[in-house]
């Protein structure tokens, strides 16, 4: 302390100069227009650039935040993307007419897997317990059959398509009375075979074969391919066609599980038998 | 009272009244820009006795500085420039000391260290009082050109009249 009083009494003209300069530039700085704004653009200019080199700084401190709060951001918008949700809501459509009594509900479904191309083609949809799905149903889209529900879990169930060796149909031609079953033989997954239609039915090759609904699976009139060629099966006099499936089996992706209300209705006549 | 005070004192009030009254009007420039001015009070700062301490002489330069100011309506530039010029009297004395020394009691005049001495003693300060007085006046080095040749013409024109003044009056302290 003693130094620095020494140091000041000897260079005392020296703060004294010092001090006096500060006040004369403070006096120029403040009451000279000129000098005022030499000044002021300067320190502007200066201190713009402080600026931006004090914020890129502090830029730097925050990105360790800013990171942390983008991949958050990141991950709110992925939830979002519809590829994330699990559609718990139902939409089942029903008609409303008091002279007409339900019998089918569709449950809509999107298939999110599907087998290896390969025979038996088989199919994972959305769709499961919790949401009526039981085994059984049937399985259509706005082409027509997709196929059979066969294993039900959860929230999700497995459906064999028509092209699978266990499915038998009942399937007729469209506006014709004549009926019998509809059956994959392997091969080609465009095409399966009905079989049991009398020999005498006027089939016309492109004639549609739909659903006939004699099963309880699937609701009649649902449309299954067109007739390709006849052939008459020579032991038990009847016809054998062979069937252009409208589906393309490996490029569906909406499902609408077919629910039969009245199944247990049409089960006790079984039972009384 | 100490003669070299005295004479000091005077000094202070009649050069305040030259250069406020009279030296202000001598201008010249073109352009519409003032290159040419006379500043004859850092004399006063000249003269001031050897013995004078540095702090009383930077002090005095500043309340001078700000005399003049005051009719100059500049506050802070003529006191600024005179400040400065007052510390740097002690280093230009320290320069140009004679081989013998000075005499405490002597004051810096023509007439006590002789015609040469005093030319080169007045002619540096004025020149470093006419430098940062300009300078101060710019507030940016960016027009040091136009500072130059301010310093220039108007370094001959205070010298002129300092060198006349001391010619004519010749004061011993």
């Amino acid at each position: 302390m003693s130094s620095l009083l020494q140091l000041f009494t000897r260079q005392g003209a020296f703060f004294l100069f010092a001090a006096l300069e500060v006040v004369c530039l403070y006096l120029i700085i403040t009451y000279n227009t000129p000098q005022q704004e030499v000044a002021a653009s300067t320190w502007k200019m200066y201190s713009g650039e402080f600026m931006n080199r004090a914020s890129k700084a502090q830029d730097y401190f925050h990105l360790q935040q800013l990171n942390d709060q983008l991949r958050e951001e990141n991950a709110n918008l992925l939830s979002k993307l519809p590829n994330a949700f699990y559609i718990e809501a139902l939409s089942n459509d029903t008609i409303q007419d008091d002279s007409l009594r339900q019998r089918y509900n569709y449950i809509a479904g999107e298939i999110i897997n599907k087998s290896a191309p390969s025979a038996n083609i088989t199919y994972v949809v959305n769709r499961g317990h919790i949401h009526g799905v039981e085994p059984h149903l049937g399985v259509i889209n706005g082409e027509g059959v997709v196929g059979i529900v066969t294993q039900v879990a959860q929230r999700h169930c497995r459906v064999m398509s028509i092209t699978h060796h266990s499915v038998r149909i009942s399937a007729g031609l469209r506006n014709k009375d004549f009926f019998g079953t509809l059956r994959w033989n392997g091969g080609d997954t465009r095409k399966a075979k009905l079989y049991a239609i009398p020999e005498y039915a006027d089939v016309i090759i492109g004639d549609t074969i739909e659903t006939t609904g004699y099963s309880n699976i699937f609701p009649t009139g649902v449309p299954i391919g067109s007739v390709l060629s006849k052939e008459i099966n020579e032991g038990d006099n009847t016809l054998e066609l062979e069937v252009e499936l409208f589906n393309n089996l490996y490029g569906v992706k909406d499902a609408y599980i077919v629910r039969d209300l009245m199944k247990d209705d049409l089960n006790q006549l079984d039972n009384q038998e | 009272m100490n003669k070299a005070i005295t004479n000091s004192i005077i000094r202070f009030f009649l050069l305040w009244v030259v250069q406020v009254f009279v030296l202000r009007q001598v201008i010249w420039g073109w352009d519409g820009i003032v290159y040419l001015q006379v500043f004859l009070y850092p004399l006063f700062i000249l003269l001031l006795p050897l013995n004078t301490p540095r702090s009383l002489t930077v002090f005095l330069g500043f309340v001078l500085g700000l005399a003049i100011d005051w009719l100059y309506e500049s506050p802070g530039l003529h006191a600024g420039a005179l400040v400065f010029t007052a510390y740097m009297r002690a280093v230009v004395l320290g320069i140009l000391t004679p081989r013998e020394g000075y005499s405490i009691k002597d004051s810096p005049t023509k007439k006590s260290l002789g015609q040469t001495w005093f030319f080169q003693y007045a002619a540096t300060l004025i020149l470093i009082h006419l430098f940062v007085y300009f300078s101060l006046e710019a507030f940016t080095f960016v027009y040091f050109k136009s500072i130059l040749l301010k310093v220039l013409f108007s370094w001959l024109a205070s010298m002129f009249f300092l060198l006349a003044s001391i010619y004519a009056i010749n004061p011993e302290a």
